[in-house]
């Protein structure tokens, strides 16, 4: 069932043309989804729609399946955690976590009941007479989550909550999100711009480009089949490498324009050595080597563009002239749209 | 290349420069440590001759019975005993903490009100806020001839409007229970424009994002108001209070041009009883005094203010 449903959204900010044209989703009830893409891509104004905060210039917006056009953002029973936070800097901890609960008029003793239990659970119990300014931005941000979820809403919207954070306390509060999810159980629009954050913890990922939804799929769908040359950019750490089809020196089919392979699905091998006949060759010299523990990651600069290679075994290469060899079968095939057309589509 | 290379010998210490720091001559130092003070020494020159030594010699010239040409006596306290034992002391006093609370409360209420109303940056409320400015630049001088005339018994044009719907004249100026109150209304006209406008820019700097969360708060708009826009601005509200209070502490134009202080002592002030003192009655020693129990009633309102008020502001 879906909970939340986008028809035909339009919005536009005065006569510029339209950030976001035409856009339809569905987001299902109980699930994680997160809304990813490059800053100005349209993520946050999306989300800020859902919650009542702007105004559609055309099109829908329905959760539970009814329209919330004329509804306020307070009535719609949604909880929204900025990327700032947005405390009430003037109330302590206590008074920013009750004060939608006292809105809406429930009663003093279950305010009180809720408080204790949602501070124990974020543990903010002995900070509740402070005010933010007197907490770390790691506290800050457990206040307003607390705050979203002292209140029992249907659905969580995230924008970046964790932007604002050190990269330690980042990777912490995820997997506490993906803890609160489970518990939880309610449907979270999570807005980010960081991949590893999406794949990390969203059930479904919405990818949007230029107001345009790219991709809208689980997270390992997204990094095995990416529908599309952006996509395939966009995701992965380093992401998927793209060359000209080219590179492949003419083994694959005539209307393949780009190619594309996984750092890790590629091979690194010395100058002189030699691949499997199953495999596409490319002649290239490291210029960049990261030495990450568990792996090694090369840039080699080839005549076809940069190339990166995940390595995990024991081989130490160095820097200069090397090959990289790749799997036909792991050779993703983009034609002149830059849409994929399926791996290792070679000639007959 | 050559640019990592520029970094590298920038972040480098240099021997050089080391020694250098360590031979500094007993002349640098002695000029290093008296530089902050030759810094602030014109402005601490000009606060001294200024302020400091007119306070000091108002307290002694307060211990004298002098009318500015003949021979300055000592005599002690006398003055101010003679002033705290003065019937009109006491009126003018209470004269002056009726005008300042007056003046302080309508002043702060209404223009909380009209910035609260122009808030919104449309081009009428631009256009509005600039009117409202206006009174604020225009001359004591000239408002106080200005209300004087809309205020004049017979001509004036309060008085003729009043007719229209068949209310009788008020003597606004000349009825010894009114007359304050004028003065509180021409001094309320002429500040709320500035009061105004310094309380939207306040208003405007509370970030949006704060009623944004609010309203998924199911906020409703006045309880917005009251617990998020007026503790974000309570700073600037704090200061134009006590710039208020001071303000209307030392009133005189209007006094002096509207009133002279009656009918009957009942609009005259502190500020204004110190002239008459000083340059009708030529008690120059007298007139200190009672500028020693302006300075005293000032710093009284001051502290009880900071003391009660300043802990409920909130600062960032």
């Amino acid at each position: 069932m879906d909970k939340i449903t986008l028809k035909g959204i339009t919005k536009a900010y005065g006569k510029n043309p339209p950030v976001i044209e035409n856009l339809n989703l569905d987001i299902k009830d109980g699930s994680f989804t997160v809304l990813l893409g490059p800053s100005g891509c349209g993520k946050s104004t999306v989300l800020r729609m859902i919650a009542g905060l702007e105004k559609t210039t055309e099109g829908d917006v329905l959760i539970d399946g009814v329209s919330v056009r004329d509804v306020e953002p307070g009535d719609r029973n949604i909880a929204m955690v900025f990327q700032n936070y947005a405390l009430y800097p003037t109330m302590t901890v206590r008074d920013n976590i009750e004060f939608g609960l006292k809105n809406m008029k429930v009663p003093k003793e279950e305010r009180k009941a809720r408080i204790a239990e949602i501070a124990e659970m974020v543990g903010l119990t002995e900070y509740l007479d402070r005010k933010p300014a007197n907490l770390s931005g790691g506290q800050r941000q457990r206040v307003a989550l607390a705050r979203a979820i002292v209140k029992k809403p249907a659905v969580f919207l995230m924008d970046e909550p964790l932007s604002n954070l050190d990269a330690k306390l980042r990777t912490q509060i995820r997997t506490d999100l993906i803890e609160l999810h489970q518990k939880l159980k309610t449907t979270f629009v999570y807005v980010t711009h960081d991949q590893i954050e999406a794949m990390s913890m969203g059930t479904d990922i919405v990818l949007l480009d230029h107001g345009k939804i790219q991709q809208h799929d689980s997270p390992d769908q997204l990094y095995a089949n990416p529908s599309n040359v952006f996509t395939a950019r966009f995701i992965g750490s380093p992401p998927m490498n793209i060359l000209p089809a080219e590179a492949a020196a003419g083994r694959l089919e005539e209307n393949i324009v780009k190619i594309g392979f996984r750092p890790e699905k590629a091979e690194l091998i010395a100058e002189n050595g030699t691949a499997g006949p199953d495999k596409i060759v490319i002649e290239g010299e490291v210029v960049a080597r990261e030495m990450l523990g568990d792996q090694i990651q090369y840039k080699l600069r080839t005549p076809y563009g940069n190339i990166s290679v995940k390595d995990f075994g024991d081989s130490q290469f160095g820097y200069g002239p090397h090959k990289v060899a790749v799997p036909v079968r792991d050779t993703a095939c983009f034609d002149a749209q830059e849409k994929l057309r399926g791996f290792g589509l070679e000639k007959e | 290349m050559l640019r990592m290379e520029k970094i590298a010998s920038a972040a480098r210490v240099h021997p050089a420069a080391q020694t250098q720091l360590q031979k500094k001559s007993l002349f640098s130092k002695i000029l290093t440590a008296i530089r902050p003070y030759l810094m602030v020494a014109p402005a601490m020159a000009v606060f001294g001759v200024f302020i400091l030594y007119p306070i000091f010699y108002m307290i002694y010239l307060s211990f004298f019975d002098w009318n500015l040409i003949g021979e300055m006596k000592y005599i002690g306290l006398e003055n101010y005993t003679d002033m705290l034992a003065d019937k009109d002391f006491w009126q003018v006093l209470s004269n002056s903490v009726y005008y300042m609370v007056m003046v302080v409360l309508f002043q702060m209420v209404l223009s909380l009100l009209l910035a609260a109303y122009l808030n919104r940056n449309t081009r009428v409320n631009r256009i509005l806020q600039s009117i409202a400015f206006t009174p604020y630049i225009t001359s004591m001088v000239s408002v106080a001839f200005i209300w004087m005339w809309l205020m004049d018994s017979d001509y004036g044009l309060l008085n003729y409007l009043l007719s229209l719907i068949g209310l009788g004249p008020v003597g606004w100026l000349s009825d010894p229970k009114v007359a304050m109150n004028s003065l509180v209304l021409v001094s309320v006209w002429k500040g709320l424009g500035y009061n105004t406008i310094i309380i939207i820019s306040a208003m405007q700097s509370v970030p949006g994002y704060l009623y944004e969360a609010a309203a998924l708060d199911k906020t409703p708009k006045w309880k917005a108001f009251w617990e998020i826009t007026l503790p974000m601005i309570s700073p600037t509200l704090f200061f134009l209070a006590l710039m208020n209070i001071i303000a209307a502490l030392k009133v005189f134009e209007t006094v002096n041009i509207m009133t002279q202080g009656g009918p009957m002592n009942s609009t005259n002030t502190l500020v204004y009883n110190i002239y008459q003192y000083g340059f009708d009655y030529f008690k120059i020693g007298y007139a200190s005094a009672l500028g020693v129990a302006l300075m005293v009633v000032i710093g009284f309102f001051t502290l009880i203010y900071f003391r009660v008020l300043s802990k409920r502001v909130y600062y960032n």
